[in-house]
């Protein structure tokens, strides 16, 4: 029983064809990406304006991955390497963080509760320039700098009040039921948390680790100004490397770009199905 | 109890990040050992070169290194935009490198400000100097020290496509004929391309005409009547004889020239690396103009700089003087196509029979030098805006430049409190 | 149970962030001026002093300020490429002529008197005028002088008064909330006073022996010859520090209480949440307030006070783009922005939701790639879709029979088009998933209840729909108005600010002022400014919020 009402077929023929084209306009900019990455040397033709490759190399992407740094080790598989860590760990340590405190400040009322969440979101809006040059100086400090943790402690740290915003949201939209039946069943607060809670809210979950995920694997600021060997960049600093002075090496640039978006749209395709569960979170039968 | 795949990755992942850190902490951590050994001092090098002049410069060093003994140099390999903010950072705080390479027209601004400079007068032999081209020494003079050592200078130089331009024009009447002629505008060619909105690829015209954008003493003088004459000349080839097309960025002036649509350009050495192989082309000095004077760009100097923080300032120098000595200077230039300073070179039989970096080295004497105290910086936004308004719009290029003027000296106001 | 907890006039971390900065900064700033001025003027002089050796610069005597230094410098002649060449005479006059040192013709460095200090190895010396004038100069070979670069190092004791504040503040809040009750608050307020009193006084009156402390540390930590010094601690440290810990702990008292009579109650909330906020002070709140204090000085370091605050929004009028002129772009920009992103956003969602639709997965794959290529590349690819001559807009719209539009050219409007449709397309694809994900949760037999109440397909979407979406895109929406209010990629790679700096956004207007005018001060007030229009900003979205909770049902 789903909503298979009685569409009129064109209506259903419409969505299509307004869906396709409004998808094929939206990745019509990344097509000429694709294309500049495939077209080996004469990457950036200014007057030809077909999506569509006239010559297809993988030149570039072979150039981009094979990239060797001064010393002769090879740097995209390090980078690559780098980047995979960064982001995994900032996205499991961002999200065990804001998932406890979301839930805390989803189901339970205490004193600094509202300012809490104001500082939290406050915090967002701290604007970058301003906290550059100070947080180099703490990272240094605390001898986090050109270090690989001191980027995870820093991303996941900034990502924070994103997470704890989104899924307090989504918690609050799961009604508290449930876990007040467990509660007088005698289940403690974590079990309650871990068994009932974070089930329910798995879409939240996938969608806020997959935008922690995201953020840190893009981040190129903070990575480029902290990291001092090409051995500890992670991929965005490289991308830039091919953005020069006068010159814009456009087909590595857009090669090594569409490599970096690989991991990312990837994992946005295996996450779908948490979006999709279908699940109604009415699960209490009989309202 | 079995451990879900899931958190075993996650550990392993965080046991690869401490081992990063403790590998990075390890060097630290072992002085009394290389006291010992009497292990070679490391230099750290920074620069932003990619490439070909990537592959000359780690070239040069690998001699370096086996030429000292005592010397070990490091190359990082930072992106270009994010360059200036690293080495300001970093450096003040003991993070940065020995040395870098990078334009000189920050030098103002690093000296003044930022405290991140050595003066490098007293610590050269006094002859090292005369190797290089007069003006790329000169550029690296603030204030009466010397900051730097040139590597290679960079400027403007007319290239042109033998296909649609028979002969390169001497004249800037003859600049204008062969354009027009050479204009077709339903093939989609025309006659002079280049990045016509900056003010950096209009300075030539600018200063052909007699135009002087900003003063030794850091006063702009942009309303001044060859300015003007300057623009005025600018719109009639835009506008009247529609050579120059709009909106032109440096990837449009490659692709154009490419394809065969572009009868000249104007464009630095670094245009050499974007033309395709198997494209004719030839490279000419530019034009003179009236009364005896040349269009003449600005020249930039790509030197190397010694951090004041540097904790090895007299290995650092020898670095310094080794990596512009004249066989350095040859690497560089055959292998990493670089316009480089040593006036030796030149004078090479190799070199002469390269007619484009001869045209380059014959243009660098023709040459305005880019200032490089502070104020410069708010002047190249106003100019941009100024072209545009007056060369590609239609206000009065008399009232554009004014405007300009007007903010550029409100801007150096700001900058001044 | 909730009121009473919560409603508390400060609740303490709001308090604490608060409060802070309100009480304890402009006591710390006053009773610094109070103890640091004789160590930190000469630390800066001295370094004036060396710079200008270390430049050869000659300043001509009418050209003077009034300070009360005058400086001849005997250059020798410069060589062909401008460099200071030959030896360089130095002499300081102080005050009416009476010169301290000199050099002679050929340049030796004769005996300085006075009190002297510096390293015999290098031959350098630096000496203490008088109160106020300073002369620094190095012997390099047997004729020559020429400036030594002696970094000046300011001495730390002005950190002191904000250490006793928070110190004893704490300290006292700490104090009381875990032992006294509410009555005995005047009690430990008195307390914490007297303790700050007393030990501010002794600092006074041993101000100089912690100075030498203090010195002796940063000598040996940075490889510096010590200036002289003299210091002196005024009342005015003593009652300042006196009159802000008592402040801090009376107001401080009763909310910390209450939050640790909370804390001990249900630990585990507090435990949850406390990792997440440690790490958000070191590393979010630390640098920000280390960033703010930027904004209270000028360019040298001085503190000016609000004047650089003065001077943005209270503009002289010489430039055209001012700042209130760039907020209300800024303003229109995030508007238009985040409604185009939520209409375009929700409508997609509510396209793909439909089961019968098949490909769907693809199709959402496919309207998410804006957000997964870096938007580096994309905005630069926008910028040449834009491009007069050569770009697929244009030819876009000859193909429809409009002319060619300059974009990117002189016009506010067509420059502040483009980047709107650019960062649309970049930001739709966030609002489409947060949709997506909301419109999962929503469960069918609503819908299906109202289809057998008889409601429309669009009353449908109006009672149901929407009022659930609510919760769900409303942080959604927050956020995406904070992150399009600062957006600073879009704007600074597509338009550049064009056409001269008139579709700048605050946070390009404030990089501009940081990066080409370098003007740091400047820049953090501009960057406070607009941290405080957000904040204003999320304080009255929240009030709409809490007044329209969640309603499940």
């Amino acid at each position: 029983m789903n909503s298979n009402r009685a569409f009129p077929r064109w209506s259903l023929l419409l969505r299509y064809a307004f869906l396709t084209v409004v998808a094929f306009l939206t990745i019509l900019p990344v097509l000429w990406v694709i294309k500049i990455a495939l077209s080996g040397e004469n990457a950036f033709q200014g007057s030809d304006l077909s999506p569509i490759p006239s010559v297809l190399s993988l030149k570039n992407f072979y150039d981009v991955v094979l990239a060797k740094d001064a010393q002769g080790n090879w740097i995209f598989g390090r980078q690559l390497f780098n980047s995979l860590v960064v982001s995994a760990l900032t996205t499991v340590v961002g999200i065990s963080l804001a998932c406890t405190a979301a839930y805390a400040f989803s189901r339970f009322r205490f004193v600094g509760r509202r300012s809490l969440l104001m500082l939290f979101l406050i915090s967002q809006m701290f604007p970058g320039i301003l906290m550059m040059v100070p947080l180099y100086v703490i990272m240094q400090k605390t001898g986090l700098l050109d270090t690989l943790v001191g980027l995870v402690v820093v991303y996941s740290i900034t990502s924070l009040p994103f997470s704890v915003w989104m899924l307090k949201g989504y918690f609050d939209t799961i009604p508290k039921d449930l876990e007040e039946a467990a509660i007088i069943d005698g289940a403690s607060p974590i079990r309650v948390f871990t068994t009932i809670v974070l089930p329910l809210a798995m879409p939240a979950v996938a969608i806020t680790a997959l935008f922690s995920f995201m953020s840190a694997w893009n981040e190129f600021v903070l990575a480029y100004t902290f990291m001092s060997k090409e051995t500890s960049f992670t991929l965005p600093v490289t991308i830039r490397n091919y953005v020069g002075e006068h010159t814009v090496k456009w087909g590595l640039f857009a090669a090594s770009s569409l490599l970096v978006s690989i991991p990312v749209v990837s994992l946005f395709f295996a996450l779908q199905r948490y979006l999709v569960s279908g699940l109604t979170a009415g699960g209490v039968k009989g309202g | 109890m079995r451990v879900h795949p899931f958190w075993l990755c996650v550990f392993l992942c965080f046991v690869s990040a401490c081992k990063k850190t403790e590998e990075a902490k390890r060097p630290s951590s072992a002085p009394s050992e290389q006291v010992e050994k009497k292990e070679p001092v490391e230099i750290v090098l920074w620069h932003s070169y990619r490439e070909q002049e990537k592959a000359a410069l780690e070239k040069v060093v690998e001699s370096i290194n086996k030429r000292e003994e005592g010397i070990k140099v490091k190359l990082l390999a930072v992106p270009y935009d994010a360059f200036v903010d690293k080495v300001t950072i970093a450096t003040p705080r003991g993070q940065g490198p020995d040395l870098f390479i990078f334009a000189h027209n920050m030098i103002g601004d690093w000296v003044d400000r930022e405290h991140i400079l050595e003066p490098i007068t007293t610590r050269i032999p006094d002859d090292v100097l005369k190797r290089f081209i007069k003006d790329t020494v000169r550029a690296l003079v603030y204030k009466q020290n010397l900051y730097g050592l040139p590597l290679a200078f960079k400027s403007l130089a007319l290239f042109y496509d033998p296909d649609l331009v028979p002969r390169a024009p001497e004249t800037l009447d003859e600049l204008r004929a062969v354009a027009k002629k050479a204009t077709d505008k339903e093939k989609g060619i025309y006659g002079l391309v280049y990045e016509a909105s900056l003010l950096y690829f209009n300075a030539p015209f600018i200063h052909g005409f007699g135009g002087v954008i900003l003063d030794e003493m850091g006063r702009p003088h942009l309303d001044e009547k060859p300015v003007v004459d300057a623009l005025l000349f600018l719109r009639k080839l835009v506008k009247e004889d529609g050579v120059v097309p709009k909106g032109v960025t440096s990837a449009l002036v490659t692709s154009l020239f490419n394809e065969g649509k572009a009868a000249m350009v104007l464009s630095g050495p670094w245009f050499l690396g974007e033309i395709k192989e198997g494209k004719r082309f030839e490279v000419a000095m530019l034009p003179a103009a009236a009364q005896g004077r040349r269009l003449m760009p600005f020249l930039g100097s790509e030197a190397i700089f010694l951090s004041a923080y540097s904790k090895h300032k007299e290995e650092a120098i020898k670095v310094m003087l080794a990596l512009t000595d004249d066989e350095s200077a040859l690497i560089r230039l055959k292998i990493g196509r670089q316009t480089v300073a040593n006036e030796k070179v030149y004078s090479m039989p190799e070199v002469i029979s390269d007619k484009v970096i001869s045209v380059f080295r014959a243009q660098a004497s023709n040459t305005v030098l880019m200032p490089s105290r502070p104020e410069m910086q708010v002047v190249w936004q106003a100019m941009d805006m100024a072209i545009n308004q007056a060369v590609f719009g239609d206000v009065d290029p008399v009232l554009a430049l004014q405007n300009a003027q007007k903010k550029v000296l409100s801007d150096i106001e700001k900058m001044k409190k | 149970m909730r009121r009473k907890e919560t409603g508390r006039a400060l609740d303490g971390a709001l308090g604490f962030f608060v409060l802070v900065p309100l009480v304890v900064v402009p006591a710390y700033f006053f009773a610094r001026s109070e103890i640091s001025r004789e160590v930190s003027r000469f630390d800066r002089w001295r370094a004036v002093a060396l710079g200008m050796l270390s430049e050869g610069r000659e300043v001509p005597l009418e050209h003077q300020e009034a300070l009360i230094y005058r400086f001849t410098v005997k250059s020798g002649e410069v060589d062909e490429f401008g460099i200071a060449k030959g030896f360089r005479v130095l002499a300081l006059d102080a005050l009416g002529g009476a010169t301290a040192v000199s050099g002679d013709e050929e340049g030796k460095l004769v005996e300085i008197a006075g009190l002297t200090r510096g390293d015999p190895q290098k031959d350098e010396k630096c000496v203490l005028l008088g109160e106020e004038h300073i002369l620094c100069a190095k012997k390099v070979d047997q004729t020559a002088v020429k400036g030594a670069k002696v970094r000046a190092t300011p001495i730390r004791l002005e950190f002191v008064p904000l250490f006793l504040v928070l110190l004893f503040g704490a300290g006292f809040v700490f104090v009381y909330s875990l032992f006294f009750d509410r009555g005995e608050k005047a009690f430990t307020t008195v307390l914490g006073a007297l303790c700050a009193f007393f030990c501010s006084l002794f600092i006074k009156a041993n101000a100089q022996k912690t100075l030498d402390l203090l010195i002796a540390l940063e000598t040996s930590l940075a490889d510096v010859p010590a200036p002289p010094h003299h210091v002196e601690v005024g009342f005015g440290f003593v009652f300042l520090v006196t009159i802000a810990t008592s402040c801090l702990v009376f107001f401080l008292a009763s909310p910390a209480k209450s939050f640790m009579q909370n804390m001990r109650q249900r630990p585990s909330i507090y435990a949850a949440i406390a990792p997440a906020l440690v790490g958000m002070l070191l590393l979010v709140f630390t640098p920000f307030f280390m960033g703010v204090y930027l904004a209270f000085l000028d360019n040298d370091g001085n503190f000016i006070g609000f004047r650089n605050f003065v001077e943005i929004l209270f503009p002289s009028g010489t430039s055209d783009t001012n700042f209130y002129f760039t907020l209300g772009v800024t303003v229109m920009w995030t508007v238009l922005n985040v409604s185009l992103h939520v209409v375009i956003g929700l409508f997609l969602a509510l396209l793909l939701q439909s089961e019968t639709l098949r490909g769907r997965s693809i199709y959402r794959v496919l309207l998410i790639v804006p957000w997964a290529v870096p938007n580096y590349i994309t905005a630069l690819i926008w910028k040449w879709i834009f491009n007069t001559q050569y770009g697929p807009a244009n030819a876009f719209l000859a193909l429809i029979g409009v002319g060619p539009v300059d974009w990117l050219g002189r016009s506010f409007w067509t420059n502040f088009v483009a980047n709107l449709v650019t960062n649309t397309w970049l930001g739709f694809p966030f609002m489409m998933v947060i949709s997506l994900g909301a419109l999962q949760s929503i469960p069918h037999e609503l819908y299906e209840a109202a289809k057998i109440d008889g409601a429309s397909r669009w009353a449908q979407f109006r009672h149901v729909t929407l009022p659930l979406l609510k919760p769900a895109l409303f942080p959604a929406i927050i956020l995406g108005t904070i992150w399009t209010f600062n957006m600073f990629n879009v704007v600074y790679l597509v338009s550049g600010g064009a056409p001269d700096n008139k579709t700048n956004i605050l946070i390009t207007e404030a990089y501009r002022l940081f990066r080409v005018l370098k003007n740091y001060g400047m820049a953090a007030a501009y960057s406070l400014i607009i941290f405080a229009i957000l904040l204003v900003y999320t304080t009255l979205t929240n009030r709409y919020t809490k007044a329209h909770e969640s309603i499940y049902e």
